[in-house]
């Protein structure tokens, strides 16, 4: 037992700083952990924030879109065929925006051939060609309505996950 | 119209508008768009959005024949260009600016 002590004290202070170096390699290990943990909360509350930024601009273009497609409607009811082109101009261009946000959130969404409408409709307005009055415009007016509909059931996923 | 026939009737519009033989006019529906007739029928060159199209409509208001796309983008963009430089009279316009430029210097 003497022994033991007498060993103790002649190594005092190397035991003492062991000591010390043990607990203070457990304070920096606590403090990485803290550190990590505070840099995955914000990664985390940064993705969050660019997805709900990505998630507005989306639902944003849509709602413009909506609005496009029913001025769009109301000239072909109104029969003001020729005040369109513009509009369609404008939704063709919105529809690309929309099919490449959309493009990882929607399987399998190609808005071509609404695209392809817009453009054909508008180069017959430019170009003053015939049949271009709502009598005889029924399919490209349920083409709408159909693109309408496609686009408000998008909009009701979005706003659905969102919440 | 098969395209084949088009592409020719194309680049034969170029050369007769190229030896000033087509009086190229501006559409009043959009300024991206020209037009010249031929005959009872209509050519039209126009751009919307990235696209340029070359549109043949007879008198009836029936569009007859139409090229558009990459295939054809560099004859198109050519007989573009060559549609609004006589329409909209650039040549012109630049040879009296630049007599009245030299006239002032």
């Amino acid at each position: 037992m003497e022994e033991l002590w007498s060993s103790v004290l002649k190594n005092f202070w190397g035991i003492l700083g062991v000591l010390v170096s043990g607990i203070g390699l457990f304070i920096a290990f606590l403090q990485l952990k803290k550190i990590a943990h505070k840099t995955a909360a914000i990664d985390d509350t940064y993705k969050k924030t660019i997805e709900e930024l990505k998630n507005n601009e989306t639902l944003t273009n849509i709602s413009t879109a909506l609005q496009k497609i029913e001025t769009i409607k109301s000239k072909f009811q109104n029969n003001k065929i020729d005040d369109l082109k513009h509009d369609l101009a404008f939704v063709a261009k919105l529809l690309v925006t929309l099919q490449y946000s959309l493009a990882n959130r929607v399987d399998d969404l190609n808005f071509d051939s609404q695209k392809q409408l817009c453009n054909d409709l508008e180069v017959k307005i430019i170009t003053e060609q015939e049949g271009l009055d709502k009598s005889l415009l029924k399919d490209e007016y349920i083409a709408f309505s159909n693109l309408e509909l496609q686009l408000t059931k998008i909009q009701g996923e979005i706003k659905f996950n969102r919440n | 119209m098969d395209n084949s026939k088009l592409t020719e009737l194309l680049n034969k519009v170029i050369t007769a508008s190229n030896n000033k033989k087509l009086d190229w006019e501006k559409n009043t529906k959009t300024e991206t768009s020209f037009k010249a007739l031929l005959g009872k029928n209509t050519l039209h060159i126009l751009r919307t959005g990235s696209s340029t199209y070359f549109i043949i409509v007879n008198e009836a208001g029936d569009q007859i024949g139409s090229l558009s796309g990459v295939l054809y983008a560099s004859s198109l963009n050519n007989l573009y260009e060559i549609a609004k430089k006589k329409a909209l009279r650039i040549d012109e316009s630049l040879d009296e600016i630049n007599s009245m430029l030299d006239s002032i210097i």
